[in-house]
């Protein structure tokens, strides 16, 4: 298509926000208007863009739109983009999300105010090209470049204990991102045996592994990914990190940077090595069903109306994780989904408590009572959002949850079932939180004098509630577009599934035939 | 076995550009002598321009083929012309930030710059021996004005303390560089690498061998800092004028790496099992010390020396390596670690007075809001420190350890991550002060040098946190600020584009 090879609207679709960072960096202009509308600009812009390359994907098993270009020949390393249904919808709620959280941010954000627009564009940037890269060296550009925007977000703008949860975060995130670079070696130095080392993903995933260095890899690969998820027992960061961060950057954090190890999962650990995938999943599914619980039952004692968020980010990323291990096409696909889903609405759910957090300068929830009675807007907007977490039918989080749960069934009883607790123990802390919150009498003076949401706030909550009632009511264009790749990735298991169940012998044999397979097939790609 | 001493003239071209240098030098000294063009700025300009000469007849004269000089005691080749290359370009922008910071620091005398370019000739010579002797003398040249140069703050306490110091550790080790050197004469009947190399089979006493190898080494790694030869680099580097301290932290350990190399692999190649596992240990040693005592520091300029002691540790890794193309990797981070350093120095000089020439982290809290753009050089020169991606430093960690990783060395990796990991902290502590944390103090001590100095000795001995703002507003730096745009700008370059040097250092490996 003449499109494709015209434009490199994915390089575009990355570089938008950082070009406008730059412009509002270099301009002299002090005008804190400027910089808000600017900066709106831009991300709608962004998102304007990556809504326009919805109706040039075709047959999303394979990548679109790819761009190719050498770039460090030395090192191996290529400028290789490329979408497929995958990473489209996770660039779709990147977009779709900032602009809303820019919009928000106008009024809660009240000093700093260039430098903190700056950071959430270039946080933008960094998080496209994590989606879109498909060169491990370039997915690790990307993926380092939201550390520091997001230390100085959660730094500067946070509240309490914010220095201590900002060097947190960036600690365990590079813990966890060091190691991958160790895997990244790995497999580029493992490559050369099949022609020119390369980090290229679309060739690296052609490449048999033998199961040893797959087990060693995958778990370098994993722990980086766990930790950004955050799967349970390295999941210690986010409460301190989404509790102190302001608002917007909750929004961002929960909203699509825990994405970015979910999708790391789903795309490098499970796409890269699905034998040695295959050999942890019951663990790590078991991992994923623990968070599950844990953070639920944490839930239910909280005292801080974000920190019960956060801690329930925790259990809906555990639902993602049990999802992408349960290796079957259903409950990947459901994993994708809740992605998107658990973006938008915890991600709404942060700006909830942000702006009842900018009334009344307080998220404890022994404070508040009664608030349906001042803000009865307010209120529905909570209301439909939470069911939404919880998982309601008609809203997009039971979609999301039902096609993880159905899949895991089908390979593990147990821990789906006690993976569905989960389900029960979310309406619990979230119900019986929100009564304390909403429901009862308004007793304290304070809380009566409350102003509702003004036109500002609800402009950016509908668009989130819309997509809400829309992926819940009609989920089929959101699942059409996914399972094609979700398919090719359940292809790739299963194919690596059959070699890994194997006798040794017969192992051994099929492990040269794929080898000259792939040798083959590489050599035909260098060519 | 003799050598045939024949010089030709013809080849001395191609070392037109050390010939420069030795000529401005001595124009230098002899005008000072003459008591004419005694001031900063003029002796500034005329090194700059002698540099600049010098870097056009390096291009000129660039030898695409190996050239023999001195019966082959010195060869001067692609390798060594880009290392020297380099060498000038950090000279360069070193020296324009030398002449503000002369002034500021109210110096007497002019002996500094022909001091620092004979330091640089004596760099630029060390890579391109091929002979113990010269060698020897090559790091003599080098160190001598070093010594000097670090106590050059005649005002300042440290920089005495510095100078002398630095010139006691620096003799002793000499001392045994050149009896390592003998030891190894005695053993192999030669000072000549390559014959050297041709006799280790034949030598059937290896003790003195090593032990001489090894005094070799101590000597080396007593400029390069490897643990456990460093404990001269915290006080050094902190006392030390500040553009010298960014001259030296780097292009000192440029020049002496690319003559490690050359040493190990072109004398001492056959013996390499013998030397791996030290400089494996050392490695280790070097990279966890370097980290584990910058992150407590106070002082900006300790911080830095202690991470410049880690990030030898981290180069040395690559010496396990035991290919010369390893040269490529190696040289590549140096370079990409002496340009981050001096682009950081080149700002903290710009804060010095004549009273004190160090910067504590609580003088650069909120400098984010006072001075947005030098915040933002240096959060990103950290940045290249600590590997993080769009700069030299993360494609350099990359590139050594793909390279150490592919020899099979995973687990010196795994510590050299972890090393990185430390790292970040203390990194972040500095970005935290610049960008996070309030300025500090009231602002009625601005200006008050004495008062600032008397607040400074006093957070050195009891309270490190007494809130004191001694980073001003300067009125203008703009000189600081250009070499501090220029390093930035390489830094970046390096990290996204490295292409052209990377194939430069690999057609021209040792």
């Amino acid at each position: 298509m003449l499109y494709q090879a015209t434009i490199p609207i994915l390089s575009i679709l990355i570089f938008t926000p950082l070009i406008g960072a730059l412009i509002m960096l270099f301009s002299a202009t002090h005008s804190i208007k400027f910089h808000r509308f600017f900066s709106l600009t831009i991300s709608i812009i962004a998102f304007l863009i990556s809504v326009g390359i919805l109706p040039f994907l075709k047959d999303l098993g394979t990548f679109n739109l790819e761009e190719i270009y050498t770039w460090l020949p030395q090192i191996g390393a290529s400028y290789h983009l490329g979408i497929d249904g995958i990473s489209l919808w996770l660039v779709l709620l990147t977009t779709f999300l900032f602009p809303i959280t820019i919009l928000y941010s106008f009024g809660s954000v009240h000093f700093r105010e260039k430098e903190y627009y700056i950071l959430l564009l270039i946080t933008e940037t960094a998080l496209l090209g994590t989606f879109l890269a498909l060169d491990l060296v370039l997915f690790f550009f990307f993926w380092e470049g939201v550390l520091i925007p997001m230390y100085l977000l959660i730094g500067i703008w946070g509240s309490g204990k914010r220095i201590y949860a900002a060097m947190k975060f960036v600690l365990f995130t590079v813990v966890g991102s060091l190691f991958m670079l160790v895997g990244i070696i790995g497999i580029f130095v493992y490559s050369n045996q099949f022609g020119p080392s390369t980090f290229d993903f679309v060739k690296l995933r052609n490449i048999p592994i033998p199961l040893e260095l797959q087990t060693w890899l995958f778990l370098a690969f994993t722990l980086g990914f766990a930790i950004k998820v955050p799967t349970f027992p390295v999941h210690t960061w986010l409460p301190d990190a989404h509790t102190e961060a302001p608002t917007a950057g909750s929004v961002i954090l929960a909203g699509v940077l825990l994405k970015m190890g979910a999708y790391g999962l789903l795309r490098f650990s499970v796409g890269l090595f699905p034998a040695a995938a295959i050999k942890f999943s019951p663990s790590l599914m078991a991992l994923g069903v623990v968070g599950i619980i844990y953070a639920g039952i944490i839930c239910a004692v909280q005292t801080d109306l974000k920190r019960l968020v956060a801690y329930s980010s925790i259990a809906h990323m555990g639902f993602i994780v049990l999802g992408i291990f349960s290796m079957n096409s259903i409950a990947q696909s459901g994993a994708v989904i809740q992605m998107v889903n658990h973006g938008l609405s915890t991600g709404a759910l942060f700006l909830l408590v942000g702006m009842l957090y900018d009334r009344r300068h307080t998220r404890e929830i022994a404070e508040f009572g009664g608030l349906a009675i001042p803000m009865p807007v307010f209120y529905n907007f909570f209301l439909v959002v939470m069911l939404s977490s919880i998982g309601l039918p008609a809203l997009n989080g039971f979609i999301g949850e039902f096609l993880i749960l159905l899949g895991a069934f089908q390979v593990n009883y147990y821990l789906a079932g006690v993976g569905t607790f989960g389900v029960i123990l979310s309406a619990v802390y979230f119900l019986y939180n929100f009564r304390r919150v909403f429901h009862g009498e308004c007793y304290s003076s304070e809380n009566r004098l409350l102003k509702d949401l003004n036109l500002r706030e609800i402009l950016a909550l509908a668009p989130i509630v819309l997509m809400i009632f829309l992926i819940g009511l009609y989920p089929r264009p959101f699942l059409k577009r996914t399972e094609p790749s979700i398919n090719e990735v359940v292809m790739r298991v299963n194919r690596a599934g059959a070699i890994l169940y194997l006798s040794p012998t017969e192992r051994a044999q099929k492990e040269d035939v794929s080898k000259l397979i792939n040798l083959n097939l590489t050599e035909n790609l260098v060519k | 076995m003799t050598q045939i001493q024949t010089i030709h003239l013809g080849s001395f071209v191609f070392l037109s550009p050390l010939l420069i240098l030795v000529a401005c030098v001595l124009l230098l000294i002899l005008l000072d002598a003459m008591k004419i063009g005694r001031s900063f700025k003029v002796q500034g300009t005329m090194s700059a321009l002698s540099l600049l000469f010098a870097l056009i007849a390096l291009a000129v004269f660039f030898p695409f083929n190996p050239v023999q000089l001195f019966g082959g005691a010195v060869i001067y080749n692609g390798f060594t012309a880009l290392i020297n290359a380099s060498l000038l370009l950090l000279l360069l922008l070193t020296i324009v930030i030398s002449s503000p910071y002369l002034l500021k620091v109210k110096s007497e005398g002019f002996e500094y710059f022909p001091l620092i370019i004979t330091s640089a000739i004596g760099m630029m010579l060390l890579p391109m021996t091929r002979e113990l002797v010269s060698l020897i003398v090559s790091i003599e040249i080098l160190s001598i004005p070093l010594y000097i140069l670090s106590g050059y703050n005649r005002h300042i306490e440290e920089s005495k303390e510095a100078g002398f110091k630095y010139f006691l550790l620096g003799a002793f080790s000499s001392s045994f560089l050149i009896f390592g050197a003998g030891l190894i004469y005695g053993s192999t009947g030669s000072i000549w690498l390559s014959d050297i190399a041709l006799n280790l089979p034949l030598v059937e006493e290896k003790f003195l061998l090593l032990l001489g190898l090894a005094m070799l080494l101590v000597g080396l790694g007593f400029k390069l800092a490897i643990v456990p030869f460093h404990s001269w680099v915290p006080d050094v580097y902190q006392g030390a004028p500040s553009p010298v301290v960014g001259f030296m932290a780097g292009a000192v350990k440029l020049s002496v790496l690319s003559a490690l190399l050359v040493v190990l692999f072109y004398g001492f190649g056959l013996i390499s099992l013998y030397w791996k596992p030290i400089f494996i240990i050392l490695a280790v040693l070097t990279m966890f010390l370097g980290n584990f005592g910058a992150l407590h520091q106070m002082s900006l300029k300790r911080l830095l020396a202690y991470s410049s002691i880690s990030h030898v540790g981290y180069i040395i890794t690559g010496l396990v390596i035991p290919a010369p193309a390893i040269s490529t990797a190696i040289i590549f981070y140096a370079i990409s670690y002496a340009v981050a350093v001096l682009g950081i120095f080149a700002l903290l000089s710009m804060w010095a007075t004549e009273k004190s020439d160090d910067v504590y982290l609580d003088d650069i809290r909120g400098l984010s809001q006072k001075e947005p753009l030098v915040a933002l050089m240096l959060a990103i020169f950290l940045m290249s420190l600590i590997g993080v991606p769009i700069t030299a430093g993360f494609l350099a960690k990359l590139y050594l350890f793909y390279e150490v990783y592919r020899a099979g060395y995973v687990y010196l990796v795994i510590i050299a991550i972890i090393n990185s990991i430390i790292s970040v902290y203390y990194y972040f502590r500095v970005i935290t002060a610049m960008y996070i944390l309030p300025a500090a103090a009231p602002s009625n001590i601005e200006g008050d040098v004495n008062f600032a100095h008397a607040a400074l000795n006093s957070a050195n001995q009891s309270n490190p946190f007494s809130a004191r703002a001694r980073v001003r507003s300067q009125e203008s730096a703009p000189l600081n600020l250009l070499v501090g745009y220029v390093c930035l700008l390489i830094s970046v370059a390096l990290g996204i584009a490295p292409r052209l040097i990377l194939l430069l250092l690999n057609i021209y490996h040792i």
